[in-house]
């Protein structure tokens, strides 16, 4: 009896099912990790080291609320007395660096200072390597 | 609650209106609205750190296509990091699972079989076939799972109970045992309960912050960039900053300190001397307050028994201590002189010196915080209590800005992991297995009968890969984590027990993680706003959110899944005949109708669900998120874990506990603010009997490894801002992936030199247990000194966790993964 049952809910089960299907005669699927192939016990030689363009245009953004990603390399130091980013993105540099001018949203006056809570900018802006591309397709659509 | 893209806008400009002028807005809540562009804003917890920063999520047409920071939360105000910012796409990388998948050959299950798509039905009937076969031959700690600090609270609270008063076994661990066991034990050990005293409120009325090996500005970037906030608008904020490398957390640091890895012990003893020395301990708090003891020493490594250095330890794994006095504890601390500690530590004497004094001036508000850099360390638990020693002393605690405050890593680490009580060796609301009377009030609560918990711990994360490997954990389930990249000692250890033919592995995940690839079973799993959620942030925060969207096809929560799971069990077929003989009307029953359609958990219609989503509660038929969270609230109110009422969690953006007569708890122990502390007491530490909290005198003992000449380096594992833990949501995000596609290893230009690389160059890191290919990095933003190393462990293609020795805490079991010997040498074939 539990046999039929269960037969009964796997053809329900395989009815209902698109994509990979659920079917106890179904094919064997290969599957894999962000490894890859790789066995877990593998040791797989290391991947170019990622390489972050000097100079670049904005990017687009993938949702209207996304903060802006960083077109160029991100390594500008950023300490107590001076914020790398400031030099070029500042209200008073912007437009001569041709650089985007720190959002209104981040600055607590109309001189352009920036928040104490903004001033670390990589905590939220990244830069984006020139020679990667994403290892799995990613389907999200944004608005 | 819902609030619109208008409402939004508008309530940012009154945030930021009300920022500029510093008065605080009410919380107020939108009603849901539709929007002319059809997207629909609900709320959510951040899925990723133990900050608990509330986000928007954006659905339209049942997908997830926007999410922003949610300017009412008290946490995050309106700011996300970036991968905060990012959570709208974890949920769509291309390879999510959909159905189960079995190893089969030939038409069924074999463990060197393929993996083959199979019907929920057929999954569920493999799995409860071994484990029925295993608790009937080997009994119940042959069955166990491996569970999550990423659970929601009824997930966790689901497990815990099908394990413990279900299958009869304690073998129940989440990873929060890497993460957090040791401030759990710091914190039972000092204060007789879990948790820290004060809040994130700390943060912008404290003057001093010290940062003990916790890279806050990776880890935790909406706590620092609160901190941040404070450093840069309070003229006389200072910022203290320990860790064994330069980090990112430099960058804001007054007073930057670089020390030898494991001296952090002796800096915390030489504190505790130089506020005695210099007469700064607040006696009248001491006396009134506080007692001393002496904690017992030389206790091991936690490694396995027939290890060297357990049988070289004198007291392997023993917690035990005896009261001392006062002047005993002076003499205890006195020889950690400002000498010793510049001596051990490599630190400048001025700059400890530096650190100590603002411990010392009783003027100075000192929060302290830490995680990972304390927690991961075969003495965390000592380190834990040893910086409440220095709080304790000059009775700096539980008042606004003098705050010993333990972060969290994960996002329900606090609420689910610890408060629920998924630990071997925990229950609910601070209880403990081994204790006969925690254990008849759960199974009192529970409705089983006397004798069904067992009184004997279970196994922890890391014994339960050893009893895995030696064939004595047979069946075994592991949600919502990835330990074949995350755990200690992988090679050795852990991957063993998964491909032992004696064991059947099950592992539920959304996508084909590394442990998945070494499982038996993979259940593909709904995750964060497909289902409805509670998690629990480090400063005591509840806080709901509910589904938004459906699940892909064929994926299911973990909470389905485990309730689904406990229909396929009668009690007679897993309890033995003298527990059934006590409660004989439950024999014909399954542990499904026993321990969750048992009048309680089933008492609360579906209609009680405001949200227009809830996959479980329409397959259950009754709110089973509500009925398990008020269930489980009746172990804490009126024990100093008061939660509020359920709804109230869904219109609020969570409240800290213990919620008392409707009303939050920000700081805990202190008169005027718990209301557990009566009028005239000032202060009462009620966790532990006579309301006194314990200094402990510990020393200083050494690593179980040091570096030596072949493995001349120390390296860390950790994490960085762009990923979270493993990458196995953040790493399929394109734009995460992007910015930080490759782990690498971080090391001194000096010590690249001497080995004949430089930055770009292939190289093997390797230890005794393992090895990894990498690439070397002497520039960015770590710099380790001459002589350590650091590399991150989100990278599937570089196990660097293989490298760990699964050395622990002996009293807390959480491994050390701070301090491990490696060598680097240049790859052959170098490109």
């Amino acid at each position: 009896m539990k046999k039929i049952l269960t037969l009964t809910a796997l053809l329900i089960g395989i009815a209902g099912c698109s994509g990979q299907q659920a079917d106890t005669n179904a094919a064997p699927v290969n599957i894999q990790s962000l490894a890859g192939n790789m066995a877990i016990t593998d040791i797989r030689p290391a991947d170019a080291m990622a390489i972050y363009p000097s100079r670049g245009t904005a990017i687009e953004r993938s949702f209207s609320e996304q903060p802006p990603l960083i077109p160029h390399k991100d390594d500008y130091k950023i300490t107590l007395d001076k914020n790398g980013c400031l030099s070029c993105h500042s209200w008073d540099k912007a437009k001569r660096m041709k650089a985007t001018p720190v959002a209104k949203s981040h600055v607590i006056d109309d001189k352009g200072t920036v928040n104490g809570h903004n001033y670390f900018c990589t905590q939220c802006h990244v830069a984006q390597a020139e020679n990667k591309q994403p290892l799995v397709e990613n389907q999200f659509s944004g608005k | 609650m819902s609030i619109s893209r208008r409402e939004f806008l508008k309530a940012n400009a009154a945030v930021a209106a009300a920022t500029a002028v510093g008065v605080t807005l009410p919380i107020k809540m939108v009603e849901a609205a539709e929007q002319p562009d059809n997207i629909k804003w609900d709320k959510a917890p951040c899925r990723f750190c133990g900050v608990g920063c509330s986000v928007l999520v954006g659905t339209q047409a049942g997908k997830v296509v926007a999410t922003k920071g949610d300017p009412e939360s008290p946490v995050n105000r309106g700011l996300n990091c970036i991968k905060g910012y990012f959570l709208s796409k974890i949920m769509y990388g291309k390879d999510r699972l959909t159905t189960p998948l079995l190893r089969m050959k030939d038409g069924k299950y074999h463990k060197e079989g393929e993996f083959t798509p199979v019907s929920w039905d057929m999954a569920f009937d493999t799995m409860a076939a071994k484990w029925k076969h295993s608790l009937a031959t080997k009994g119940p700690t042959s069955v166990g799972m491996f569970g999550s600090g990423q659970w929601t609270i009824w997930e966790g609270y689901a497990a815990s109970k099908l394990h413990k008063a279900g299958f009869l076994t304690n073998n129940i661990d989440p990873n929060a045992r890497h993460c957090m066991a040791s401030a759990v034990g710091g914190f039972m050990r000092t204060f007789g309960i879990d948790e820290p005293m004060g809040c994130y409120d700390d943060l912008e009325a404290a003057d001093h912050f010290v940062l003990w090996g916790a890279n806050m500005a990776e880890m935790h970037p909406i706590l620092w960039a609160r901190l941040s906030d404070r450093r840069l608008s309070h003229k006389d904020c200072r910022v203290h900053v320990l860790s064994t490398f330069e980090n990112r957390s430099f960058d804001l640091a007054d007073n930057p300190m670089v020390f030898r890895p494991q001296s952090d012990l002796v800096i915390l003893n030489y504190i505790a001397n130089y506020i005695i020395q210099n007469k700064a301990v607040n006696t009248d708090f001491v006396s009134k307050h506080t007692k001393f003891a002496l904690g017992v020493d030389d206790i091991g490594y936690g490694l396995r028994p027939d290890h060297p250095l357990e049988k070289k330890a004198k007291n392997p794994g023993n917690g035990k201590s005896t009261p001392i006095s006062f002047d005993e504890y002076a003499k205890f601390v006195s020889t950690y002189t400002l000498e010793y500690a510049a001596k051990m530590s490599g630190i400048e004497p001025e700059k400890l010196e530096t650190l100590a004094k603002a411990y010392a001036d009783p003027k100075v508000k000192v929060m302290s915080l830490w995680t990972m850099g304390i927690n991961q360390h075969v003495r965390g638990v000592w380190a834990n209590n040893m910086l409440y020693n220095i709080h304790l002393l000059t009775g700096k605690i539980a008042t606004p800005g003098n705050s010993p405050f333990s972060l969290t890593g994960q996002p329900s680490a606090c609420g689910t992991a610890r408060e629920v009580g998924t630990f071997a060796h925990r229950l609910p609301a601070d209880m403990e297995v081994t204790n006969d009377k925690h254990r008849a009030i759960t199974e009192k609560l529970w409705q089983v009968p006397a004798g069904t918990i067992p009184a004997k711990p279970g196994y922890h994360a890391v014994l339960q890969s050893r009893m895995l490997k030696d064939g004595k954990l047979n069946c075994y389930w592991t949600m919502c984590t990835n330990n074949m990249q995350a755990g200690p000692n992988i090679n050795d250890e852990i991957y063993p027990g998964f491909r032992n033919p004696e064991n059947f592995i099950v592992v539920s995940d959304p996508y084909p993680t590394i442990t998945a690839m070494a499982a038996d079973l993979i259940l593909p799993t709904a995750m964060w706003v497909e289902k409805e959620g509670a998690y629990g942030n480090a400063e005591r925060r509840t806080h709901m959110w509910h589904q938004q969207v459906k699940a892909p096809e064929g994926a299911t929560s973990d909470l389905w899944q485990l309730v689904e799971f406990s229909k396929r069990f009668k009690v007679s077929e897993v309890w033995p005949v003298e527990l059934i003989a006590k409660q004989p009307e439950y024999a014909d029953k399954t542990l499904y109708e026993v321990l969750f359609a048992n009048g309680v958990i089933d008492k609360f219609p579906t209609s009680d669900c405001k949200a227009a989503l809830n996959d479980e509660s329409e397959h259950f038929g009754f709110y089973i998120q509500k009925g398990i969270f008020e269930e489980y609230a009746t172990f804490g109110r009126g024990h100093g874990h008061d939660l509020a009422d359920f709804d109230r969690y869904h219109e609020t953006r969570g409240l800290r506990w213990p919620v008392v007569n409707g009303k939050e708890t920000l700081r805990r122990f202190v008169e005027g603010s718990d209301p557990y502390v009566k009028a005239g007491e000032g202060f009462k530490f009620y966790g532990k009997p006579d309301g006194k909290a314990v200094i402990f005198a510990l020393p200083y003992e050494p690593a179980a490894e040091e570096p030596n000449a072949e493995y001349d380096l120390w390296m860390s594992t950790g994490r960085v801002l762009e990923h979270w833990h493993t990458g196995s949501m953040t790493a399929r995000v394109p734009e995460l992936y992007r910015a930080y596609p490759d782990a690498q290893i971080f090391m001194h230009p000096e010590d690249a030199k001497a080995r004949g690389v430089q930055r770009g160059d292939e190289v093997i890191v390797a230890s005794p247990r393992g090895e990894v290919k990498t690439r070397v990095e002497t520039k960015g933003r770590n710099k380790p000194p001459r002589g350590v190393v650091f590399m991150p462990f989100f990278d599937a293609r570089q196990l660097v966790n293989k490298l760990i020795l699964d050395a622990t805490d002996p009293l807390s079991k959480e491994t050390d993964f701070k301090k491990c010997p490696v060598k680097v040498t240049k790859a052959e074939n170098n490109q």
